[in-house]
């Protein structure tokens, strides 16, 4: 387990200006509508489903370039010449990935905060869009990962979207079931469709599949990466 | 004097590994390593040489499991290449050591804890490996802000952190100066005596020439000799004769000083000319194969397959 928390702390060290700059903008958007005279309820909707949507495209753009810029700068030799397997590196990395989009979602639990006194809402149903956040961004990241070990950063992030794309379609030809297909797609939906309404529940269902699946593409991915040649130019 | 023994398991054994690099499409293919075949013996220090492009990073990248042989296998500590738990008893410098920017101790410190290393052994092997590589004094400085040659030491203590039983070396010195050079020799011997086993890949032919037990040459990804480094500077065609009171008629000394008198003659010619330095009433003091310096062997070796290819 430690040589994966290490992988991780490593990353989000690499990572810290990005999230600097993430968390900045969350609790900087937070704060406008916090100081705006009458809030209201569907710009602060708004506001979380913007926000719930970069925790999880800022955590697998970072994930997905993570392995190439390893590579290229070649940091990535000394790592792996030490007792670490490959499924350990990933593992990191996705735990990293995942912090990633903790740090966001605490922003964005810190703006609802900051709103609540004004706007009047119950924190458990954003306690549970955090967690359903959460859980998207594993499997995403994931997915994310699993491409970055056979592509450059820009197509990993193009397949992924691909494969997350996949049960939308599925579902426009076949009815919403389909939208079962990869877990994903569900989590998206329903943070897509975030409100404070009795309709909105959480998606405890997706929420394990997600973390099924996630499972699947980590194994996946640290077996196609133990089969990569790492320690050759990726220019 | 070292001995061999084909019995011990070898610290690293590659058995006829092939490497071939493929483009993306597989159009363009390159055959780093054909059929390469070397066993390491614990305990020594072994000299990797041959020119660039001759495959010998590619063999080391596979031994650490770095990049994966189209063919063959190999054992590194007695584990097949891969085995994490070995791998843990290695220590590695990269050509071109790349290292993340953190302060010298907390980096040395991270590598160690990778290997599963904790504090307080970590703590005090981290301080002792600055110690031995004069990194103390800049151990709360960023990696970023050294010279390449202190960077380089970094990269020697990041690979030396975890008391490695094996410290698999390539191109350590190239970026020192002389003195720096000369203490990393040293410390290859402390290390040999120790007991650990180091393999070393330079280009700087002297330094391996100093230090190694043996030595293995790579060209185009063949080996083209491995041996005794003693034993492959004696040149078997030429001997070196010193002789008292010799260079009458027939028997030409090239120098001679002392009273002595040197002759280098090829080694068929070895008896008639030590016959004739006795028949003239000379006296034959030593009779030795001539020694070429490593940089001799290994230039005519490559220029030998430059010709062939």
């Amino acid at each position: 387990m430690t040589p994966v928390l290490l992988i991780a702390g490593n990353f989000l060290r690499e990572q810290r200006w990005f999230i600097f700059f993430l968390v900045l903008y969350v609790l900087v958007i937070s704060s406008v509508y916090a100081l705006t005279p009458r809030p209201e309820m569907q710009d602060f909707l708004f506001l979380i489903r913007q926000l719930t949507a970069f925790a999880l495209l800022f955590s697998v753009s970072a994930a997905s370039s993570a392995i190439y810029n390893e590579r290229r700068s070649r940091r990535i030799v000394a790592v792996l010449s030490k007792g670490i397997s490959r499924s350990e590196y990933i593992g990191g990395l996705l735990l990293g990935s995942l912090c990633i989009s903790a740090i966001s979602c605490a922003g964005l639990l810190a703006g609802a905060l900051e709103l609540r006194s004004q706007l009047h809402f119950p924190l458990q149903p954003v306690l549970a869009l955090v967690a359903t956040t959460l859980a998207a961004a594993v499997l995403i990241n994931a997915i994310g990962l699993f491409f970055a070990t056979l592509f450059h950063p820009l197509l990993a992030m193009v397949a992924t979207a691909v494969v997350i794309s996949v049960p939308f379609v599925l579902a426009g030809f076949f009815g919403s079931q389909a939208l079962h297909t990869l877990a994903a797609a569900p989590l998206i939906d329903s943070l897509r469709n975030f409100s404070f309404s009795r309709s909105w529940s959480v998606p405890w269902l997706s929420i394990a599949m997600a973390l099924a699946e996630s499972l699947l593409f980590w194994l996946a991915a640290a077996w196609m990466f133990s089969r990569r040649d790492i320690a050759v130019a990726v220019e | 004097m070292r001995r061999y023994n084909t019995e011990v398991t070898p610290a690293l054994e590659f058995d006829g590994i092939s490497k071939r690099y493929q483009s993306f499409w597989g159009r363009k293919t390159v055959e780093a390593l054909k059929d390469f075949s070397l066993a390491v013996e614990p305990g020594e220090i072994f000299g990797f040489l041959g020119p660039n492009g001759a495959g010998k990073s590619t063999a080391i990248y596979i031994a650490l499991a770095l990049i994966r042989p189209t063919r063959g296998h190999g054992r590194l500590l007695g584990a097949p290449f891969g085995d994490v738990a070995a791998r843990r008893r290695v220590g590695f410098l990269a050509e071109n050591v790349a290292l993340y920017h953190r302060p010298v101790e907390t980096l040395v410190r991270f590598y160690g804890a990778l290997n599963r290393m904790r504090d307080p052994g970590l703590a005090r092997r981290t301080r002792e490996v600055l110690d031995t590589l004069q990194l103390s004094e800049y151990a709360d400085r960023n990696v970023g802000k050294l010279s390449r040659g202190q960077l380089q030491r970094v990269g020697l203590a990041q690979a030396l952190v975890n008391d490695p039983e094996l410290v698999v070396l390539d191109e350590p010195t190239s970026a020192l100066d002389p003195a720096a050079r000369v203490a990393v020799r040293e410390l290859l011997l402390a290390l040999r005596e120790r007991g650990k086993t180091v393999f070393l890949s330079s280009h700087l032919l002297s330094e391996v020439e100093a230090v190694s037990d043996r030595v293995a040459i790579l060209v185009r990804g063949q080996l083209a000799r491995v041996g005794k480094t003693s034993e492959l500077l004696e040149r078997s065609d030429e001997v070196h004769i010193l002789a008292r009171n010799a260079g009458g008629q027939g028997v030409r000394p090239q120098t001679g000083q002392n009273g002595l008198q040197e002759f280098r003659v090829p080694a068929a010619a070895q008896r008639q000319t030590i016959e004739r330095i006795w028949s003239q009433g000379g006296e034959v003091v030593s009779v030795n194969p001539v020694r070429k310096s490593l940089e001799q062997v290994f230039l005519e070796l490559t220029q030998h397959e430059k010709g062939d290819a």
